[in-house]
Order: C-alpha cells, then structure tokens, then sequence
C-alpha cells in the first residue's frame, strides 16, 4: 500500500513487473493527483527577469529595481508558481529534510536545464551552495537532485565561514541588504572567465541569493550569467 | 537554548554542533528502532545516513542529530496553586480523594465516566496535591479540540504557568510544572512526568497506537503513575484492572442528572443519494427552533454530498470539518460562537465538543469507522452542556450492524446504572 508523501492519502499503483522486482515506485505515482494538481506552472507570459508569472512579457516591478540599482539582469526561468503548496512542499523537502521529495521535480528540471544547456549555450552548471554546516545538518543539498547526471556541473563556490545565518529566518528587507554570501574557491577563475555559467536554486524569492552569486561570477569573468529555479 | 528546556525531554540536535553543558547524550537508533518513536520504518540520505519515517509528523530525527536530555529535576516553586473555588457533588467529591489516595500508593487508576460527569473538575484535587508535592504533571488528550479546550480551564483553575503543547501552534517551549497537550506531544519528553493524567484514552488515534503507548511509557519518569480516563473502557483496560494492573473507578451518573440519548435508528440504504422526508423535517424543525446539529458521516468524500443535501434545504449557515482540514479548529469556534448552524464532519469531532442544545444525525452508522464507542461519544454529545440536557439523535445506516445494536445496548445499561446510582 502506498501513501501520497505529502497528504498521505492512500494511492492504488498499478502492480507491474518493476514494482514487483524492485519495489520502485514511478515518481507520477508518489504523490496523489489532488496534491499534484495544486502546483501552478509558470506561464504563459513571464517576466524576463525574474521568471514570474506575468500578465505581458516585461519586466516586473522587483524586476525593475534590481535595474534601478544598476545592476545587470540575470535571466531567471523557473518551472512552477511559488504559492502555498508549493512552500509547503518546500518546507517538507528543504526544512523538514524530508529526501524522499527530492525526485518529484528532478526529471522536470534536469530535461528544462539540459534543453538550456543546449539552446543558450551554456557551459557551465552551478548549483548554489549550502553552508558546511548546513549540509552536515541537512544530509543533501536540495538543489543537487535537479542538476542532469551527465551535464557539466562544478563546484565553484563556497558559503564564507561568516554567513551562517538561515535566509529563511530573516525579514524581505533583511535579506535584501545582506552581503556577498559567496566566495569562489581557490584556483577557480580561469574556469569562470569568458564562459556562460547557469545557476541552478530552488526558488526565487527576493532574487538576492542568485544576484549575490552572479555578480561574483562577473566579477571573475563570466560572459553571462543565467539561472534556473523551481519555483518563482 | 536555555538547560531549563532540556528537564525531561528528548531533543533533537545536530550532531555537529556543540552540546549544551550538562546535558546527557542519546543515540538515535537503538538496534534498528528510532528511540523516539521505537519505529522502524526509515528513509535513506545519502552517504548511508537515514532518518525515521515513523515520527517525521513531528520533526526529522536522523543519523546527523543526536537526541538531548537532562534528568528531570523538579525545580519548581511548591505550594498550592489551586485558584478554582468550585465545589464538587458528594459523590464527585468522594470519588477524587479516593484519587488522591490512590496516587499516594502509586497506583495506576482507570477513570470510568460517562461524558459530562463532570470529570475535569474532579481532577482538580488531584491535581492539586501533585503540584503541591512538587510532581511535574501531564494532562493529555489524543485530541486537539479537546486540548484546546481543557487548556483554558486548567489555567484558570491553577496559578501556574501551563505549557500547552500541539502539532499546529508556534509557541516556543518552555519548562514548566503542568503540561497540557496531545499525546503525541509525549515523543518529545523522556522520563519527565511524575503524574499523567491520559482523556479518552480508548479513543483514535491513542487505541491499539503501539508508539503512542511506548511515548506515555517514555514521558513517564520510573516512579511515575498514570491515570487513564474513558467514557468507554476497551476490554483491555478492563482486563487490566481485573488483574490489578490498574484501579478502576466507575461515575456512571450524568453531572446534570441527565441521560445519554437513545439512538433514533432509521434504515436507509440510499442515504447518500437523498434525504428522507423526515430527515429533512427534522432538519427543519432543530433550525427553526434554533437547536444547532452535527451531522456526522463515515468519509471525507461524503462530506460534499451531505452538504449538498443540507443546502438544499436552505436552513442557515453551515460548514464541513474532517481531520486534516487545516481550518478545523477555527471551524469548530465559530460553531461555538454562533457563527454556524450546522456542522457535517467526519468522526474527528465526537469528542470534547460542548454546545448547548446541540442534535446530532449520524449518517452510515453502519460503516465500520463508526465503532460502538464512537457511536456513543457522538451520543453523547448530545445534550453534554448543564442547561440543555435534552437532545435528540438520528442515525441513519443501510442495514443493521453490530456496533449499532451494541451501542444502544450499552447506552441503555448506562442509563439504567445512572438511574441507580442518583
Ligand atoms: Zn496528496
Ligand atoms: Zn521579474
Ligand atoms: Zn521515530
């Protein structure tokens, strides 16, 4: 007997061979349709900024202010609306540290990363770090079961031992104003330099976290950063 | 964190970070068993960690924390803390000294007492000596609407400051002599409790609950005493006090004097098609007369059906409940406050429930969610406040069944015993 992970809900999988042999569930059959149809894709019309859903395709108001600021855009895409259920299923997954919600969306965006990689030329993917201590904590970055098995992935970026403090656990103002979280590792810049990095996280909330890191990235020589995320 | 909230609990805490001085350090498996929780039931991390499947509802304990605890030490101020200036009937009054007594020999006690015999009342003696004596005191309820509703009781009738303790509310723990919460609370704890005082005891989700039971064992400190309170003992805790284990008390009389309704059984087959005509007169009739209902159904899916059927009839303001509904316990205080007519909701609410006038329908009695106990609770809610003691309840099921005629049975033999004993 099998329960939807995230209402418990009692769900009949269809016996099969692979069930039978392996136990292995197929990821459409771990949660129940009513949980499934509570996330909201992105789309039709976004904003080329941030990735939100948008009434026309122009930049949104938070969008604008990262502008304001002089600072150059990032071009963020993500697959799912961040409403409720979804935070639900994020706080499950990341704060709860439930693992088994870690393939849910994975096939979803290792196919739209791997479709980038190919369409915009991007040579580089960089999933956003975790503190040591955090993944100590943790057991799992939650970004890493979204990253394709055999793209080019590095680890280029390192959370300074100063930044501890939980992004979740600070007010939107707060974590507007926080400093360079990041740090690129020892010997790293030459990757960097000239290359079209794409960052992976799972979710955009004020931006901050993926202007942080691109901004270090530019600095180093990028020749454009992009980002990719779940939930917006 | 404060060593305070480590007395007597069991804390989860990562094990990379620096311990809190003093505190005692627990593994989190023992053999292949979560200690918490005593399930097994695992969910795998990478690089060969894992974490408890069995309790997760209440946080992650994984192969990365350790479990905290300091031994329980008592530290509070002592002295009376009784404010409530109630009095008790002779026999409730008799009855809570033997209590008392019965503690004092460190005795586990079984509370046999119909709903709305007035039973928290008579437990504030007892309650009283323990804190009194310095014993840290748990009072726990399988369910939430109860908890919440004992909770403001108890504070009132006790100076002390009261922890109240739940899945849903935000609070910050702290340390504190009376602890009022659910059952599943008592994960958290390891041998704090000198008292623990468990209501319906035979009720979902605590009966034939394995780690549950293993939880009370686990909060109880190894001189502790419990005392169990049900409306409808299970044979097992019957059985229990006939071999000794427990000792039981009986208050079979109503604490307004009335009796628990009869069931009014209608066979129905298609009640989840239509309503009889004189379902919906009834209906008619309690709203006319400004009696608010719940209508009890066997499944969440018919929740929306019954609701249907109801709007149909357009008599006034009503809502459905079911277990997970996360607005559940707003629901049932607007229903107190007036705000609803009727309620349709799922067996979650046949405990702890007191409105004055209240009639109740149960749809699908037949249906086997509906046990003889709960089919007496939800009789008894019935009429359960002081002023009200008439109520009326209907239950509609599409044959006969054994828990039915069981719990009429013993509905009748209740009153009868009540009758006996005024
Ligand atoms: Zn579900
Ligand atoms: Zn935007
Ligand atoms: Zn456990």
């Amino acid at each position: 007997m099998f329960e939807c992970l995230l209402c418990s809900k009692k769900i009949d999988v269809r016996p099969n061979l692979l069930l039978l042999l392996t136990g292995y569930v197929p990821v459409r059959d771990r949660l129940c349709d009513a949980c499934w149809q509570t996330f909201k894709e992105i789309g039709p019309s976004f904003c080329p900024g941030c990735g939100r859903t948008e009434k026309k395709k122009r930049y949104c108001l938070d969008c604008r202010k990262w502008q304001k600021r002089g600072m150059a855009m990032i071009e963020n895409r993500a697959l799912y609306q961040y409403n409720e259920e979804m935070k639900d299923y994020m706080a499950r997954y990341k704060f709860i540290g439930d693992y088994r919600l870690a393939p849910i969306f994975a096939g979803k965006m290792r196919k739209v990363i791997r479709r980038r990689v190919k369409e915009e030329k991007i040579d580089l993917i960089l999933p956003i770090p975790l503190s040591e201590e955090r993944i100590a904590q943790r057991g799992f970055n939650q970004v890493d079961a979204f990253l394709p098995v055999f793209a080019k992935k590095v680890d280029l970026l390192a959370v300074k031992a100063s930044h501890k403090v939980d992004q979740s656990s600070k007010s939107r103002s707060e974590r507007l104003r926080t400093k360079q979280p990041f740090e690129l590792k020892e010997g790293m810049k030459e990757e960097v330099s000239g290359k079209h990095v794409l960052l992976v996280d799972d979710v955009y909330t004020t931006g901050r976290t993926l202007y942080h890191a691109a901004q270090l990235l530019r600095q180093a020589g990028a020749r454009k950063v992009s980002s990719q995320t779940l939930a917006r | 964190m404060e060593k305070e909230e480590l007395y007597g609990r069991l804390h989860t805490w990562p094990r990379n970070r620096p311990v809190v001085e003093g505190a005692r350090v627990l593994s989190v498996l023992e053999g292949a068993r979560c200690r918490r929780c005593g399930g097994r039931r695992r969910a795998a991390l990478p690089k060969g960690e894992s974490y408890c499947l069995d309790c997760l509802a209440l946080g992650r304990v994984s192969t990365l924390d350790v479990l905290l605890t300091i031994e329980e030490p008592n530290d509070f101020v002592p002295g009376s803390k009784l404010r409530w200036k109630g009095r008790l009937t002779g026999r409730q009054e008799a009855l809570s000294k033997r209590l008392i007594e019965n503690a004092q020999a460190s005795q586990n006690q079984l509370l046999w007492a119909v709903t709305g015999a007035g039973k928290t009342e008579m437990l504030f003696p007892l309650i009283d000596w323990a804190l009194t004596s310095g014993q840290r005191v748990a009072l726990l309820s399988p369910r939430v609407d109860v908890v919440l509703e004992l909770a403001p009781r108890l504070q009132a009738a006790f100076e002390v400051f009261t922890q109240v303790l739940y899945g849903a509310q935000e609070e910050h723990y702290k340390y504190s002599q009376l602890v009022i919460g659910t059952v599943h609370q008592m994960l958290r704890f390891y041998q704090a409790f000198d008292l623990m005082i468990i209501d319906e005891v035979d009720a979902f989700p605590y009966r034939n609950n394995r780690m549950l039971e293993r939880a009370l064992h686990q909060a109880l400190k190894k001189e502790g005493r419990f005392l169990y309170l049900t409306a409808t003992p299970s044979r097992k805790m019957l059985s229990m006090a006939n071999r000794g284990e427990l000792v039981l008390h009986q208050l079979l009389g109503r604490f307004h004097g009335g009796k628990l309704p009869e069931l009014t059984i209608h066979y129905d087959p298609r009640w989840r098609k239509r309503m009889t005509l004189s379902l919906k007169k009834s209906l008619e009739l309690w709203y006319f007369e400004k009696k608010p209902f719940f209508i009890f159904v066997p499944a969440v899916d018919d929740l929306a059906l019954l609701e249907k059927q109801v709007r149909q009839l357009a008599i006034g303001r009503g809502t459905t409940v079911h277990a997970t509904d996360s607005e559940r316990i707003s629901k049932v205080a607007d229903m107190r406050a007036g705000k609803y007519d009727y309620l349709i909701t799922t067996t979650i609410l046949e405990r702890g429930v007191t409105l004055p006038n209240l009639q109740a329908v149960i749809m699908g009695g037949d249906d086997p969610t509906f046990t003889k106990e709960a089919l007496i609770q939800m009789a008894g809610q019935v009429g359960r406040a002081k002023d009200s003691p008439l109520g009326e309840v209907l239950l509609f099921a599409s044959g006969p069944a054994r828990s039915i005629r069981q719990a009429q049975r013993e509905i009748r033999e209740l009153n009868r015993k009540a009758e006996e004993n005024v």
